[in-house]
């Protein structure tokens, strides 16, 4: 588990530690280990990528990292460093303000987490006010800009959520988890529901944006084709444990743990397997 | 049903310049979306054919107006040669509806949470007039099961909740066999499953098309299970076909701006977004000006090979 960990952040502090995560379900007379023993490390502008099928632990671990976690879930061991504090030991208030401005959310079903009763401008309105203290206008400028950013035209600022189209309204939800430049952006099957088109063109916007702003991504999908274009390090997991971590392109070529052979086969692939090897070799051919 | 001149008997279902307009707004807001436009395409017997594009696109509409739960504006839809606005009787249409079935997205919501499993099975069963007792609903309902590789003694008696999308799933394309359905329109039958249970589903759907000459209109926008399924890919953008023909040749050698657009957005693992940055923003630039254009009638429809068209607009 620990063995391909990255090993040249020895100088600057990673964004996010997990150490020994432990995550237990209380059932009637039994507890139920969701997530078992999981440690890793994601770096400063890094996109850590967690792959595995569902009830595999996968967003019981995003959850865990922004205390987000009900009973009867509850983390029974372990640590999770977010710039060196522990968030675990952190007291309710302290949690509120981390949320959001350290790290951020967009969740699998994040176009139907808007509420259909408020504009657009509105919904960023609470959050704008809550954190910075900006009043309609200010917050309204901001909340523009921050469409511009994820290709929305700001006029559409008075619109309604239903007004939107599901690709639209996910990326709202990213302009929202972006609006306070938190250091870890945490997306769990953020594009899912979306068409491959607006789904390259959300990444590749989230690619470019954590260059400029050096935020890190936590990004959780099943689709390991698009979790290999997309992260840097990759971890398999398998019913709650870290199976394998390693960089994105060793996972792809060279998959160590026989589950994660098994998620690659379970793939159809799009194009014959030398025509994608091809098109990788003019790509980066035109790249050099 | 009575038919009067069949045509080819391969061709269960043509479409003819379909077209869908929707009213929407009040008073000064109201404006119309043209949800299809002219769109045209054949089901064959025992084969696929997928209907690809983004969301919006108009490939549920496509599938909503071939089940009559809405009417089309205008253009034909023939089912094996008879106009299925035609349909008007509740005879006439129940046996239309009992020809062509949906399977929908999400398995969680298709199925009623308050009855078993065998429930879901065994209503469609006495309904069409399938079964008589209550015996043979049994023995059918197991044979249903077993068909789609699920242990008849351990689901029949089941609740929905009680089982996997997967499974959930699997009871859903049973119960489109149950009706006695020989179309299926399939909308992102495996978008919400987990990828290790995607591929399970193919294959069954695959194995109801070969084993047992079903027809399907395979609604999706992943261009991977497109291939693997449809023998024939339509790609839609904005209520138009702009390309058809073939799955591997409209795969392999896209004509059609859009569709390009489309196949260089798929995920290819062998490329990262490092790499793929600067043609990624060169695809981004253009993204913008293809929609554009693509959104433009079509004027004109060029042939690249005999079972490959793509559209040309203004």
């Amino acid at each position: 588990m620990t063995t391909s960990q990255s090993l040249s952040q020895a100088t600057e502090q990673p964004t996010l530690v997990i150490k020994n995560l432990c995550v237990d379900y209380l059932l009637d007379e039994s507890e139920f280990r969701a997530v078992d023993n999981v440690s890793f490390n994601i770096n400063k502008g890094e996109i850590f990528g967690l792959a595995g099928e569902s009830g595999c632990g996968k967003s019981t671990i995003a959850f865990a990292i922004s205390q987000l976690l009900r009973p009867p879930a509850y983390i029974s061991g372990g640590e999770i460093l977010l710039n060196g504090d522990n968030t675990l030991t952190m007291d309710k208030k302290t949690i509120a303000k981390t949320r959001w401005s350290k790290v951020s959310m967009v969740f699998q079903s994040a176009m139907n987490s808007l509420n259909p009763v408020l504009t657009i401008e509105e919904q960023f309105r609470d959050m704008f006010y809550r954190h910075k203290g900006y009043d309609e206008t200010e917050s309204a400028k901001r909340a523009g800009q921050l469409l511009e950013l994820v290709g929305i035209n700001p006029n559409r600022l008075k619109d309604y959520p239903h007004q939107f189209s599901g690709g639209m309204r996910q990326r709202i939800v990213i302009a929202i988890g972006l609006a306070l430049n938190p250091d870890l952006l945490i997306m769990d099957e953020p594009t899912t529901a979306l068409d491959v088109v607006v789904q390259r063109e959300i990444l590749l916007q989230i690619h470019a944006l954590r260059k400029e702003f050096g935020f890190s991504v936590l990004f959780i999908t099943h689709d390991l084709s698009l979790m290999t274009q997309l992260c840097d390090r990759i971890g398999v997991m398998l019913k709650g444990e870290l199976v394998e971590v390693g960089k994105a392109k060793d996972i792809l070529l060279r998959p160590q743990h026989p589950y994660t052979q098994k998620l690659w086969q379970s793939i159809p692939a799009a194009f014959e397997q030398n025509i994608a090897e091809q098109r990788a070799t003019n790509t980066r051919e035109v790249f050099a | 049903m009575t038919l009067l001149n069949p045509p080819s008997s391969d061709i269960l279902v043509t479409v003819k310049n379909m077209t869908k307009t929707f009213n929407t707004g009040k008073g000064l807001h109201k404006r119309q979306v043209h949800a299809l436009r002219n769109v045209s395409f054949e089901l064959k017997k025992g084969r696929a054919l997928a209907l690809v594009g983004e969301s919006g696109s108009g490939k549920s509409t496509v599938a909503r107006l071939l089940t009559r739960m809405h009417l089309h504006n205008s253009g034909e839809v023939l089912y094996r040669g008879q106009d299925i606005n035609e349909f008007n009787t509740h005879r006439e249409l129940a046996q239309y509806r009992k020809n062509i079935q949906m399977i929908f997205q999400d398995p969680y919501g298709s199925l009623n949470p308050a009855h078993t499993i065998y429930h879901h099975l065994a209503r469609p069963l006495f309904t069409h007039g399938h079964v008589k007792t209550k015996i043979q609903a049994i023995e059918k309902v197991n044979d249903l099961l077993r068909l789609v590789e699920l242990d008849p003694e351990a689901t029949a008696s089941k609740y929905p909740h009680q089982l996997s999308g997967g499974q959930r799933q699997r009871v859903s394309i049973a119960r489109t066999v149950a009706i006695g359905a020989e179309i299926i329109l399939a909308d992102e039958p495996t978008s919400m499953l987990d990828v290790s249970i995607r591929l399970d589903i193919l294959k069954l759907l695959n194995k109801m098309k070969n084993e047992q000459d079903m027809t399907f209109l395979y609604i999706t926008h992943d261009i991977a299970t497109a291939r693997y399924f449809a023998e024939e890919i339509a790609i839609m953008y904005q209520g138009q076909i702009v390309e058809w023909g073939n799955t591997s040749s409209v795969i392999d050698n896209p004509q059609h701006p859009y569709t390009q657009l489309l196949l260089s957005a798929v995920p290819n693992p062998h490329i990262s977004f490092t790499e793929a940055a600067i043609e990624g923003s060169e695809l981004l630039e253009q993204a913008n000006t293809i929609r554009e254009k693509s959104m433009a009638p079509i004027v004109e429809t060029v042939e690249y090979n005999s079972q490959h068209f793509y559209a040309q607009h203004d």
